[in-house]
């Protein structure tokens, strides 16, 4: 059974489900439980939850961190750090060891290892035998932590632990804390340990097993483990199309609809239970077939998808987690993955791009052989009677956009504007330009410029101090994340002074 | 009607690389340094077909390596020229084989030194700019779709049973042209880059990756040890990792007297990247 003990000393223990941190004094109370408030509000996969979250608290960079041990158990395994003067040592179900000293590096030290064949990790020194108390979770005063992660074997010690501290609460945790230390001790490495070590391993010469413990173990790791996280390690990539990928998902929901009868998947990630389900990736790889959906360069709306931070917005989603064992998911599902087929439609069916990437519209010629959009009855260039049918023509210069700064662009591609703006997921080797607009309160990618057919178009890319549009006669306004359609000798201002200004629009 | 400018843009970049097969029985990732391109390809499918694939991407990519700076389409033709010989690599085989790429080229773009972004599957271009590590490529992983769905959220994203069923590569059976994400960003004068294969980032999580690329100046050391230290935290996949660290770079200075307001270039690419907040509201004094 899985458990966790504390052992008392100088340092600070933080240990709630599946995550176990142990950190010198100089992390104080009140960071530790900002910490702990973190944490239990969020879920913790992996190390990186853990250690942005201590950043966070302590507001140290990450290249000057407190000392640390950590451990988490998550579903893809055991995940070990240490850093500085706190050390790790996880024992293998086999007996061997694995010791990892964090002041081997100015950084520190992670691994990862295989929850099934291990049987307890440690952080912080061991203590003598008499010293180790079970805890739910809590921040404590100690100098050692310890998972005792599979029911393997335990370590055999006078289990003398007569009232458990059992979940120790925030606040009288923080109490304890909060006393001032009777000893403040310059070195806090060697004083929670002040006995003997009885560890039958005792090497004072940590080198010879440092080095051998950083071998590869010669764990079953390649193979997959048994137990229900057996589907976790399907040990190759493998290629899926979207829509495989669709029926997949539709499958497992069958599973666990049908699944009703079975015992509830549990919690304990480590639980040995045998998979009752074949593992579901370790089919060969899929072919990605043709599927009715185009492999088109996206649709135009997709082009720029601005900030990293803007979620596409799904059009799906109110087909959530909920739809699990719903009836109808296979259409539902296959739907659900597959591009946006309204907007590849609309695109294919406004011409697509030209052979060399540019955008087409339908327009006008003029007699003097300007483009023209068809709703026009005279040339936007010479001013010459327009007359004649609506052909498809790449898309010419859409008019110009002039910075505050006296920059001219011509508009043939998309602009994104801001202090350092980036152009990100872009779908097809067409970019838009970037216009770098070096000011403080200009947000990094700030606003975007969008040509669609004849039309140019203003968003704002959730910028801090916002976009806003005056045309001549009327209240300035701010403008969103819609596109607003803008027109000749409209001014979209950023603040301060800073301009763009258009001019001979279509 | 850009006025030129005064000087060709220059961007000058040195790079390190390493990898190494982790605990599996052969190494299927390749990678390419050839100035103005740097990529990763981690290669798939049965036997030596995943390592002949990503060798084939990594070898079109490098005939690019002339010239100070690539545009997006020739890049995509060297992609092709590769798919086509991945392609002929599954002739008889059942699974297909294919490969992941991901990378970066050199590019100009109106006379301002900008990095062009590649990506192809999941292994990923990271920069690390004003102290900070920032993904910079979007995995096309199916718990990726499903996340941008609204089906799951990024955490269980992290610990999806299916994080490795990748929905586009080159080769490995998929049908038309290579579907490649790209991105543009504007160079800085002290930006580094690590172009990765998922060996690194299954390994590593990203704050140790982002305290070693901070902390270690050469980009050679930074990647020997990320790949070591991805290798000792558990190897379970094949490790690359590219690093390309600006040396030099010169490009238009965007002040013009005629501006009405102080171009405060430093101060805003100094400032941790963080926009300082204005409360200034349009009718207030500062505002046209």
């Amino acid at each position: 059974m899985r458990r966790v003990e504390w052992a008392a000393g100088r340092r600070r223990a933080l240990v709630l489900d599946g995550v176990a941190l142990l950190v010198d004094a100089e992390v104080d109370r009140d960071q530790l439980v900002a910490m702990w408030d973190r944490l239990a509000a969020n879920e913790v996969t992996g190390l990186g939850t853990l250690l942005e979250v201590l950043g966070e608290v302590t507001g140290a960079p990450l290249s000057s961190l407190p000392d640390f041990a950590m451990a988490v158990l998550d579903d893809k395994g055991l995940h070990v750090a240490a850093r500085g003067g706190c050390r790790v040592r996880v024992v293998h179900a086999d007996g061997t060891e694995l010791d990892l000293d964090g002041a081997e590096v100015s950084t520190w030290l992670e691994r990862n290892v295989d929850a099934a064949s291990t049987a307890h990790v440690c952080l912080g020194a061991d203590t003598n035998g008499g010293g180790w108390l079970p805890l739910v979770g809590g921040v404590v005063p100690a100098g050692a932590v310890r998972l005792l992660v599979a029911d393997h074997e335990l370590p055999e010690e006078p289990r003398t632990a007569p009232h458990p501290v059992v979940p120790a609460s925030v606040p009288s945790s923080a109490e304890t804390l909060a006393d001032p230390d009777p000893d403040p001790d310059p070195d806090p490495e060697v004083d929670p340990d002040p006995d003997p070590d009885p560890d039958p391993d005792p090497d004072p010469d940590p080198d010879p097993e440092v080095d051998a413990a950083s071998d590869p173990q010669p764990e079953p790791e390649p193979a997959a483990p048994s137990g229900h996280l057996a589907h976790m390690y399907t040990p190759h990539t493998v290629l899926q199309d979207i829509e495989e990928a669709a029926v997949r998902a539709a499958e497992e929901d069958d599973l666990a609809a049908g699944g009703l009868d079975r015992p509830a998947p549990v919690a304990d990630p480590v639980s040995p239970t045998p998979a009752p389900e074949p593992p579901p990736v370790s089919r060969p790889v899929h072919v990605a077939q043709p599927t009715a959906v185009p492999a088109a360069p996206a649709a135009p709306a997709a082009f720029i998808s601005g900030v990293p931070s803007a979620a596409p917005a799904p059009p799906v989603q109110e087909v959530g987690p909920g739809d699990d064992g719903g009836g109808e998911h296979h259409d539902g599902h296959t739907l659900l993955e597959a591009p946006d087929s309204t907007e590849i439609d609309a695109y294919l069916a406004s011409g697509g791009a030209s052979p060399d990437g540019g955008e087409t519209v339908l327009g006008v010629w003029c007699p003097g052989g300007h483009a023209n959009p068809t709703h026009r009855t005279e040339c936007r260039v010479c001013g010459q009677r327009l007359a004649g049918e609506g052909v498809r023509m790449p898309r010419p210069g859409l008019g110009w956009l002039v910075t505050s700064a006296g920059e001219q662009i011509e508009l043939v591609q998309d602009v994104l504007a801001g202090r350092n703006p980036q152009a990100s997921r872009i779908q097809g080797p067409v970019l838009p330009r970037l216009l770098p607009l070096p000011h403080s309160h200009v947000s990094g990618t700030h606003l975007e410029i969008r040509l669609e057919g004849w039309s140019v178009m203003v968003a704002d890319l959730d910028s801090t101090n916002g976009t806003f549009l005056q045309r001549p006669g009327q209240p300035t306004v701010r403008i969103s994340r819609s596109p607003q359609l803008l027109t000749s000798d409209d001014v979209v201002q950023l603040g301060h002074g800073v301009d763009l200004r258009f001019e001979a629009l279509p | 009607m850009t006025a030129p400018p005064t000087a060709a843009p220059l961007m000058v970049v040195r790079a390190g690389a390493a990898t190494d097969k982790g605990i599996r029985d052969r190494n299927e990732d390749a990678f390419v340094v050839a100035s103005p391109v740097f990529a990763v390809a981690d290669g798939m499918g049965g036997h030596t077909g995943g390592a002949e694939a990503s060798a084939l991407v990594v070898e079109e990519l490098a005939s690019l390596g002339h010239g100070a700076w690539l545009e997006a389409g020739e890049v995509l033709a060297a992609v092709e020229r590769a798919a086509h010989r991945v392609a002929d690599l599954a002739e008889g085989s059942a699974a297909a084989p294919g490969s992941t790429l991901s990378g970066v080229a050199l590019a100009e773009q109106d006379g301002m030194p900008c990095w062009l972004v590649f990506n192809v599957g999941d292994s990923r271009t990271y920069r690390v700019q004003h102290g900070r590590l920032e993904q910079v490529t979007v995995d096309h992983t199916r718990v990726q779709e499903m996340v941008e769905s609204g089906r799951i959220t990024a955490d269980e994203a992290r610990t999806h049973a299916q994080r490795n069923v990748i929905t586009r590569a080159i080769g490995a059976g998929s049908a038309g042209p290579t579907q490649m994400d790209w991105s543009l960003l504007v160079a800085g004068p002290d930006d580094r880059l690590l172009i990765c294969s998922d060996g690194l980032t299954g390994e590593l999580s990203e704050q140790l990756i982002a305290a070693s690329l901070l902390e270690i100046a050469d980009p050679q050391v930074a990647a020997d040890v990320l790949v070591r230290e991805a290798v000792e935290a558990g190897g379970r996949d094949n490790v690359t990792a590219v690093v390309v660290d600006v040396v030099e770079l010169d490009g238009p200075r965007r002040s013009d007297p005629g501006h009405r307001t102080h171009p405060d270039l430093d101060t805003a690419l100094e400032d941790g990247g963080d926009t300082l907040p204005d409360a200034l509201e349009p009718g207030q004094e500062g505002w046209s």
